[in-house]
Formats: structure tokens, sequence, C-alpha cells
């Protein structure tokens, strides 16, 4: 990483959680699980949305419905993705920081939230102000396909993590 | 029986050839989690519904059959990536408790993901389908935890 100052990462990793991550023998393999239960949930959830808004699923479901019945528990297990990954990383920042794996998913997590401030501040508001009709915009189901792809290429990136 | 079986499938070319390839295994794990998604996304739907929690305008009585079909597909590709893992590693998986443990947990929840497709829109007015829609997720849940901690016990 160059001449950044990295020095902050050793500070993290000498916090009292994060110690307490690293040397319990149970805390790491329960945060692993968590994580696991919350990104299955939020990939399920959100391709969910996709798929409905490229037309490929619950084509009889309004679009706005399903997006309301869906991305509010969308939300909340990421919140628990996002906690559970940050005490993770914490834990052997350093190590982390050097994994090309880790830092593609880092790059891949952006791209996402990127998406996602495009898909609610521009694509959604212009359709939902134009009427919000059965069929979703050509923007959202490009921001769309593109989430399917973002989760999919997180999910790779984060599981090669742990074989480099 | 199970020392065996692992010993005769560690002498397969498979299993060779996973334990020489090194991108296979990680490549069969994160397919074997996007299944994992696709299984959760179903499962949501199928839930929501047995909890009552589904939006009014949702009358379309077929997304729970679908959702569980969705669920069964899924199954299908977490069953063969998870043969694909045993065989590249059988002594990791076969003798583990948590993978015994695990393999009688998933015999459970196809069990209720089956019961989920045949009657699943009776079962949305029944008191049965909120206890199914319970056991559904405490089962769904142990079988995540049991396959994460395959790698530590």
């Amino acid at each position: 990483m160059g001449s950044v100052d990295l020095s902050f990462l050793s500070d993290l990793e000498s916090l009292g959680v994060a110690q307490f991550v690293r040397e319990s023998s149970w805390a790491y393999p329960t945060l692993e699980t968590l994580h696991v239960i919350a990104i299955a949930l939020v990939v399920g959830s959100i391709w969910i949305v996709d798929l409905r808004i490229l037309g490929l699923v619950f084509q009889r479901r309004a679009v706005q419905s399903v997006m309301d019945e869906v991305l509010p528990l969308t939300w909340c297990v990421f919140a628990l993705a996002l906690i559970t990954g940050v005490l993770m990383f914490i834990s052997s920042a350093m190590m982390f920081a050097e994994n090309p794996a880790f830092r593609i998913k880092l790059v891949v997590l952006v791209c996402a939230a990127l998406n996602v401030l495009f898909f609610h501040s521009h694509a959604m508001k212009r359709w939902q102000l134009a009427g919000g009709d059965a069929l979703a915009s050509p923007a959202m189901k490009i921001s769309g396909g593109a989430s399917i792809v973002f989760w999919i290429s997180a999910i790779l990136a984060g599981r090669w993590i742990g074989f480099l | 029986m199970f020392e065996q079986a692992s010993q005769q499938i560690a002498q397969t070319s498979a299993s060779a050839f996973i334990a020489n390839h090194l991108w296979v295994t990680p490549l069969v794990q994160s397919v074997h989690i996007l299944a994992i998604a696709a299984l959760s996304g179903a499962l949501l739907m199928i839930n929501l519904r047995l909890l009552g929690l589904a939006p009014a305008d949702d009358r379309s009585p077929s997304v729970m059959r679908r959702s569980g079909l969705v669920g069964l597909y899924a199954g299908l590709v977490l069953l063969l990536t998870g043969i694909v893992l045993v065989i590249g590693e059988p002594a990791r998986e076969l003798t583990n408790a948590l993978f015994q443990v695990k393999m009688v947990l998933v015999a459970a929840i196809m069990a209720a993901v089956v019961l989920v497709v045949r009657r699943g829109d009776d079962l949305r007015r029944e008191a049965g389908g909120k206890a199914l829609a319970a056991v559904t997720i405490v089962l769904w849940a142990s079988i995540i935890f049991a396959g994460r901690w395959i790698a530590y016990v």
C-alpha cells in the first residue's frame, strides 16, 4: 500500500474487543457463522428484488410491493453482516489488509454501495415520480442486473480470503 | 464405517484432482454459499407467508409453491457441490461429528420444504403453518452453524 500510513491498523488490533475475538476459542467461528447467515439473507433477499425488477419472478406483483416487503429486512441483516465483518477484520487488521481477496472484496462492496446509491437517489426516484408502474425502468434493470453480479463477486472474493 | 469410506474416497482420482487444483475447493464452496443465499431467499418468502407477514396485495397462491421449488433446486445445487467438497476432503467431512449432525438436519429441512411444496396454500391458514415456519428457521440457522463449525471441531 506504498506510503499510506497504516499504523491505525495495529491500533485497531490492540483494541480490547479485537484481542478478545483473536484470543477466544469460540468468538471468531461464531462471528463467521453469523456473517454467513447475514450474507445469505442479504443476498437471497436482494436477489428477489433484482429478479423482480428484471421481470423474472413474481411478475403479477407490483415492483414497489416486492421492494416494500423485502428491503427493510435486507437492511437489518446487512447491518449484522457489517458488524460481524468489522469485528473479524479488526481481530487481524494488518493480515486482512494485505490479503488480495479481501482488498478485491472491499472494492466490490464499494461498487455495490455506489449501485445502491444510484438506484435509490436516481433510478428508483425518477421511476416513482413517473408513476412507478408495473414495469421497472431500464435504469432500474441495469442497476438490478449489476447488483446480482456484485453480490456474486462479493461472495467469491469473501470465500477466497481464507485460501490466500 | 465412515473412516473406511473416507479412505476409499481419498484414493480416487477425483479426490486427487481436487487436492492438486487449489482453486476447486474455494470455487465450489462459493457456489455452495450462493446456493445457500438462493435457498435463504426462497425460505424467506415462504416463512413470511406462513407467519402472515406478507403484504396484503400478495394474493397469488402460487408464491409459496414456486418459492419451495426454487428452494428444492437450490438444495440440489447444495447437494452436488457438497458431494464435490466431500470427495475433495473426505476425512474432514465424513468423520466429523458436526457434518453428521448437519446431514440429519438437512434431511429434516428437506422434509419441511417438500411439505410446503405439496400443500403450501392450506398451511397458510393453519396454526401448523406458523409452527412449520419456526421449525424451518431454527433448522436453517442450525445447518449453517453446523456447516461453518465443521472447520473447527
